[in-house]
This record gives structure tokens, C-alpha cells and sequence, in this order.
């Protein structure tokens, strides 16, 4: 029999030890000379859900990419799920990917599937039995509030409804850990809301949901704990709220 | 879903589970990746057909052109193999053999099965025909002696072979009184080397039109990896690995390969045919039993095959070189 995780229950396995992710000193400096991040240290707990915000090149994508494994840091280390990231293998990458749900601010989907097949992608890929994949897609796509849209292609779609299906594409294999980058860039103030509404129905049932925005109303709105970039430093918030800032 | 008991386990999200899936499922979400992939690729030929054509034919001529040129080194050793004009050797003896050692060796080559007849040709009779075809009278005069020497003329049979011809030429060699040998089939072993050289240039050939085919497969492929590339970086993302993101162009790369091996064989077969007749009724007014040598199963089965690799191979490079580039830095 083989495993294959699953977010709920690596969640719970986790929740003693109160760390989902950690950076210890973390610093991103490319070839060219540019520093992107420095000494980045902060932890989040399995659970919790927290903003990134930071002008434009302060660095959050890159502190993104680095929790992708789409780029080494330079300095420090990060722990995720008590993996440590810097010495997991190339041919570890992928496994160590189909944890973490990604949303991205142009919701990155393939325009010549349909709604289902674009959720159903992170499935297929795991290997999941076909019997399942329909079970799963349904059940995410039910949640952002898309289940009769499944048949449709995304260019028929609205902005707010992509970036619904995106979701629904990084949530449908139940990953403990939520990333997404500028998720409501491109909608309007009402939309936005919405999106970051469901955010908060996932972090409720104990995934780990970091988001990168630049729209410091809508963190005031929502009053989660944000954490600011400021030239590649983290200004505040690298402690959780309540043990100060 | 069944919940796995968890509490023991090792907190590395590998090793996490909440949902069991058995080998076999594993297996069948493999093979229907594969099925699916194959299925797709070919569909996206049929997409672009031209494309697909160009690629196919660069793979099909690079196959067929040394295939051509070994057919025909092939067919030329066979018409160098049954060359029947009749082969001779010339043996130089000493000036001073006498003539029961003349008779000696004459008796020593006759017994050759290969032997037809040995003339002698005396120092006299070869002075006086040498005095016929060349006007050199008047300088021969000037010489003391007769210079040439006792020469046996040993003709073969018909179509003997250019390696017995060797052979004899080495034994004749050894015999006493024997100075020189000459084949007059020189010009058989010439073209032997000839053909060897042939061989050697077809396969340096065959090299340098199969690196040219890689590269030609990879850079369709390449193109196919543009077209595709959002997909493959969320594919990516979402924590595909190399080997579920090469197999589709894999595919396609086979699927060029295979044409492009059939390609190959149709060429082959249109060069075949378009010199049969030509030759047939050439190899029929010299009474030559002479048949062309086409292309056996053997040959157009190991040309769909060696297009085959080529395809795959090319489109491994290319996905590789891709998916380098991918790596976190």
C-alpha cells in the first residue's frame, strides 16, 4: 500500500509542534549582486492566516518562490512541516510541491481545458485513481461556488470566477500550506473581499494560508497578521500577533 | 476516505497520509498518463501536419541516404564478387632459370584448380613481339644481350574470384626461380579499397545526418515546449515531476521518429525501383546473371526503429534541457 498525504491530517500532525513554516535568517542574494532578501526570520503556525504586504520589489515574491522551492536562498534556512528545504534533492521537489496550494495574481490557467480538467491538473499529476479525481474536483469547485461552471473553458469566465477556479485548483488536493501571490490584483473591492473570505473558510479548517498583496485596505479589513517587507527585510510581524510585534 | 493512524508517523510530509491508494491504482494512473499522452501527441500532430511532415522527412532522408549509398556499395561488391573477364597472371622468371626449371614451375602452377593454361613466352618470342608493337628496333640493336626475361602467363578461369586470385599470386611467389609476380586484377582489389573507403565515409555520414536529425527533432520539439510552456510551469507548481512533464513530447518525438523511419523506407524503396528495370535489362545484354540487392524486412524494420530513437532521443535533449532550466537556483 502506498500513502499518499493529505492536508488534514498533516495538519494535525503538526499542530503540537505549533510551526508549519519557519525561516531562520533567511537571505536571497542573486548573481548579479542584488539583494532580495535579508535576514528574513518568522514562523507560521498550522492554521493561522497572514498577509504579506510590501511595495513592489521589497521582496515578497521572492519569499514566495523560496517557499516554492523555485529558487535557493542564499542565507539561513527554512523548515517546513519539519523539512528543511535547503537540503531536499531536486528529485524531492515535485512530492514536496503537491503541499502547498498556489494561487496566482493571473490565476495561471490553461485555456484550452475546461474548468474541470484545470482542476482537476494537481490530481492527475499525484497520481490520484480517475475514481476519485471527479469526487475531488466537484467538492472544490462546490466550495468556491463554481460546481456548474465545470464544463465551461476559463475564457468564458469572469476575472472574480478565475480566480475562484484557481483556488479551486490549489485547494483540490487538500494541501496544508495556502500561498497565493496579488490573489485579487486584477478585481474590484467587493470581489476581492469574497476571495479573501474563502482564504479565511481554509485557514478555519487548518491550512496555513500566507498571501502577498499590495492592498493595505483589505488587510486592515480583514485584521489577520500581516507581515511587511521593506527592502528585503522584514519590517514587522515576523512574531505571531499576541507576542508582539 | 479512510484515516490512516498518524500519531507515530514521521513528521515529513512525504510520508503523511490520509488516503490509501494500492499499487495498482498507482500503476493505472501511470499507464493511463501514458495512454493519454500518446493519444495527445498524436492529436497534436494532426494539428499541425506540415510541421510534422518537415520533421518526418528530415528523419526519412537522413535514413535513406546511407541506407542508399550501403545498398549500393552492397551491390557493387557483388558485381565485383562475379566479375567474369578472365583474371591472368604474369610470372617473371630469372634470366638465368633454365628451361627444365622453366618446365618445373610450369608443371607446379598447372596443378592450381583455378588454372586454366600457362603459356611461355621466351626471351626470344617476347623481344620479337616487344620489336612488333613498339618501333624500337633499331635501339634494341644497340643492346648486347637480350634484358628480357622468361615469362609464364598463367590464365585462370572465368569469374575466380579476387582472394583465390591473391592466394595464387603469393604461391606463385614462393616458387624457385620466380622473380615477379603480376595480377592483372589489380584494378579488383582497387576497387575493393575503394569500397571500403565507400563503407567508412557512409557511416561518418550516417553520423553527421543523424546528429543533423537530433537536432532537427529537438528543435520542433523545442518549439512544441513553447507553445506548451505555461502549462508546463504550472504543472510544475503544482508538483509534476520531469518525468510526467517530458512523456508527452517524449511521445511526440516517437511519433516523429516513426514516421520519419517510414518515410525513410518509402525513399529507399522509390530508389529501389526507379533503377530495377534499367539495370535488369543492362545486367541481361552482358548474359549477366546479376540480380539487384533491394531492402530485406530485417533492414526496414531496423530503419523505422533507429527513426524511432532518433525521434525519442531528440526530444529527451530538448524536455532536458527545459526542465534544466527550471531548476531553483
Amino acid at each position: 500500500m502506498l500513502a499518499i498525504s493529505s492536508a488534514r491530517c498533516l495538519t494535525s500532525l503538526l499542530h503540537d509542534r505549533g510551526r508549519m513554516i519557519e525561516f531562520q535568517q533567511v537571505g536571497k542574494r542573486y548573481p548579479n549582486g542584488y539583494e532580495a532578501l535579508a535576514n528574513v526570520s518568522f514562523t507560521l503556525s498550522p492554521g493561522e492566516m497572514t498577509f504579506l504586504t510590501g511595495h513592489s520589489g521589497a521582496g515578497k515574491s521572492t519569499l514566495l518562490k523560496l517557499l516554492m522551492l523555485m529558487e535557493r536562498p542564499t542565507q539561513g534556512r527554512i523548515v517546513v512541516a519539519g523539512q528543511e528545504l535547503n537540503r531536499m534533492g531536486v528529485g524531492r521537489i515535485p512530492y514536496y510541491r503537491r503541499h502547498i496550494g498556489v494561487v496566482f495574481q493571473d490565476h495561471q490557467l490553461l485555456v484550452d481545458r475546461t474548468v474541470f480538467d484545470n482542476v482537476a491538473l494537481p490530481l492527475r499529476i499525484s497520481g490520484f485513481p480517475e475514481r476519485d479525481i471527479g469526487r475531488r474536483v466537484r467538492a472544490a469547485l462546490d466550495k468556491v461556488g463554481l460546481l456548474e461552471r465545470e464544463q465551461y473553458y476559463p475564457i468564458a469566465l469572469s476575472g472574480g470566477e478565475q480566480q475562484r477556479v484557481g483556488i479551486a485548483r490549489a485547494v483540490v488536493n487538500k494541501p496544508p500550506i495556502l500561498i497565493a501571490d496579488e490573489p485579487t490584483g486584477n478585481l474590484d473591492a467587493e470581489l476581492s473581499a469574497e476571495i479573501m473570505r474563502l482564504f479565511e473558510d481554509f485557514s478555519r479548517v487548518g491550512v496555513t494560508v500566507l498571501i502577498a498583496t499590495h492592498d493595505l485596505d483589505l488587510v486592515a479589513r480583514f485584521g489577520h497578521r500581516e507581515m511587511v517587507l521593506r527592502r528585503g527585510r522584514l519590517l514587522r510581524g515576523g512574531q505571531p500577533t499576541g507576542a508582539g510585534a | 476516505m479512510s484515516r490512516r493512524e498518524t500519531g507515530k508517523e514521521k513528521p515529513a510530509v512525504r510520508g503523511a497520509s490520509a488516503t490509501t491508494i494500492s499499487w495498482r491504482e498507482v500503476f493505472e494512473a501511470w499507464s493511463s498518463h501514458h495512454r493519454e499522452s500518446a493519444r495527445d501527441s498524436l492529436r497534436r500532430l494532426r494539428l499541425a501536419p506540415l510541421q510534422h511532415l518537415l520533421t518526418a522527412l528530415v528523419i526519412g532522408i537522413t535514413l535513406a541516404l546511407p541506407t542508399l549509398f550501403t545498398l549500393a556499395i552492397d551491390n557493387l561488391q557483388q558485381l565485383a564478387e562475379r566479375w567474369d573477364g578472365a583474371p591472368r597472371l604474369s610470372v617473371f622468371l630469372q634470366r638465368t632459370a633454365a628451361a627444365d626449371q622453366i618446365a618445373a614451375v610450369q608443371q607446379a602452377l598447372q596443378q592450381d584448380a583455378a588454372v586454366k593454361a600457362v603459356l611461355l613466352i621466351t626471351p626470344e618470342q617476347g623481344l620479337a613481339e616487344f620489336e612488333k608493337t613498339a618501333d624500337l628496333s633499331g635501339t634494341l640493336e644497340l643492346l648486347e644481350e637480350n634484358p628480357l626475361p622468361p615469362v609464364l602467363v598463367v590464365e585462370l578461369h572465368n569469374a575466380t574470384p579476387a582472394e583465390v586470385v591473391h592466394q595464387l599470386q603469393m604461391a606463385a611467389q614462393q616458387l624457385p626461380q620466380v622473380d615477379n609476380v603480376q595480377a592483372d586484377l589489380e584494378w579488383v582489389r582497387k576497387l575493393f579499397h575503394i569500397m571500403q573507403l565507400g563503407k567508412q565515409m557512409t557511416i561518418a555520414l550516417a553520423a553527421l545526418l543523424g546528429v543533423g536529425a537530433l537536432l532537427s527533432v529537438g528543435n520542433t520539439i523545442r518549439l512544441a515546449i513553447e507553445n506548451r510552456r505555461a502549462e508546463i510551469v504550472v504543472a510544475k507548481l503544482v508538483g509534476a515531476t520531469d518525468a510526467f512533464v517530458r512523456r508527452p513530447f517524449l511521445y511526440s518525438g516517437f511519433w516523429f521518429g516513426l514516421s520519419g523511419g517510414a518515410v525513410a523506407v518509402l525513399l529507399v524503396l522509390a530508389g529501389y525501383y526507379s533503377i530495377l528495370g534499367p539495370v535488369t535489362e543492362l545486367a541481361a545484354l552482358y548474359h549477366s546473371g546479376f540480380v539487384l540487392r533491394g531492402m530485406d524486412t530485417g533492414m526496414a524494420v531496423g530503419l523505422l526503429f533507429i527513426g524511432m530513437v532518433l525521434g525519442v532521443l531528440g526530444a529527451w535533449l530538448a524536455v532536458g534541457q527545459h526542465l534544466q532550466d527550471m531548476r531553483p537556483r
